[in-house]
């Protein structure tokens, strides 16, 4: 029977513990993701994943 | 695992850019459907060129005008062909954050999430033009600096003022480079006799429209349908025609700069003396309108690197840093 309860209490303590975890992030810290994610070395990887798959150019004058 | 989208669903072209992947696909916003049976017949670059040139039982159409959707279920199919030819699966049912012009309705704002969502997008979000355009052509907006970018798109005219990750001052108005092709038709018309085709006017705007002098001021032969006799007649417009032509829409987008302007805070609008304003979009192509815009506003106007992909682009770097960046998206901010 003492195993049922010891469950239960694990049980609760990870579930508070997940719950926890998805707390929304408050206003200052989801604005400094904002603003960090604007930032020009986060918009840096977007250029580079479109440079990777844009052809290479070949120059006009090769034949 | 779905690949999830951006899409500048454009009144004039749709890119589309896939997370991880960059822009996978750019063509005319076009859609050609069989009046009789509703099938699709083409779409994009292939139904471009049918404009105009299609017999009675084929209707080639842009489903958006001034960047809103006149036709709701073609505008569906449309992004459901969009989705399977970047190779989402029905079954898929990606993230999507759609470019739309600041100045659309509540009704035309649903209109675009509702055609996306039943085109199998798990969850649709939707990003102001001007924002988008300011990421993607990479202005310091994350700063405390007066950024502003004037996207002059097909259906619609934009301008914005961006400080600190947020628009500041909007101010949009329902002109773009369309309306520049029909001011170019109905000049011919009215002036020449000849009836000419969208297409025809464009390629008019490309050869020798501007808005201001330059230095080639060569002319262009334009061949249409004589109003009076019925039969093929070709008639040589001069830029200077065109010029007058196009004035008057030119006036009323530049006049909507002037109103942004003149709405941001005098903190910022001192940084647009230094910094300049950003012109982005196909309509800032037109030849001579960064120097017409800079000598009506006495502000420096600079080209931004991607013209035509940098709104695109932005909406890609938005779905790259999708949660950090959703409090940007429309329906968040209400």
């Amino acid at each position: 029977m003492i195993w049922v309860y010891v469950a239960a209490v694990v049980i609760m303590v990870v579930a508070t513990w997940l719950l926890r975890g998805r707390k929304p992030d408050s206003g200052m810290t989801s604005y400094r993701k904002h603003i960090d994610a604007l930032s020009s070395e986060s918009r840096r990887g977007v250029r580079e994943v479109n440079e990777r798959r844009r052809p290479p150019r070949r120059d006009d004058t090769d034949n | 695992m779905a690949r999830d989208l951006a899409i500048d669903l454009g009144t004039a072209n749709t890119l589309v850019y896939m997370k991880g992947r960059g822009i996978v696909l750019n063509e005319p916003s076009v859609i050609a459907v069989n009046r009789q049976t509703g099938e699709v017949l083409a779409t994009g670059r292939e139904a471009w060129q049918m404009i105009g040139r299609t017999p009675g039982y084929i209707v080639a159409v842009r489903p958006l005008r001034g960047g809103a959707i006149t036709d709701f279920e073609i505008t569906e199919r449309m992004i459901r062909l969009l989705l399977q030819r970047v190779g989402v699966s029905r079954f898929a049912r990606p993230k999507v954050v759609i470019c739309v012009p600041s100045a659309i309705t509540e009704v035309e704002r649903r209109a675009v999430t509702d055609a996306a969502r039943r085109a199998g997008a798990a969850d649709a979000q939707l990003i102001e033009q001007p924002m988008a355009a300011a990421i993607g052509a990479d202005l310091p907006i994350d700063e405390p600096i007066g950024n502003m970018v004037i996207d002059i798109g097909g259906g619609t005219s934009e301008s914005a003022v961006i400080s600190l990750g947020g628009i500041v001052a909007l101010e949009a108005v329902r002109v773009g480079s369309f309306d520049i092709d029909a001011a170019i038709q109905a000049y011919v018309r009215r002036e020449h006799g000849i009836a000419i085709g969208e297409r025809t006017a464009e390629e008019v705007k490309v050869a020798i429209g501007s808005a201001a002098e330059t230095e080639d001021e060569s002319q262009a032969e334009v061949r249409g349908r004589d109003l009076m006799t019925g039969l093929p007649r070709t008639v040589v417009l001069t830029p200077e025609e065109v010029r007058f032509a196009i004035d008057d829409t030119l006036s009323s987008i530049i006049d909507s700069v002037k109103r942004c302007l003149a709405k941001a805070p005098p903190e910022l609008a001192q940084d647009f003396l230094v910094r300049g304003m950003y012109l982005v979009g196909g309509g800032g192509l037109l030849r001579g309108l960064p120097q017409r815009i800079e000598k009506e506003t006495n502000v420096p106007v600079r080209m931004s690197n991607m013209p035509l992909e940098a709104v695109v682009m932005g909406a890609g770097h938005c779905i790259e840093h999708y949660d950090a960046l959703k409090t940007m998206f429309m329906g968040a901010r209400r």
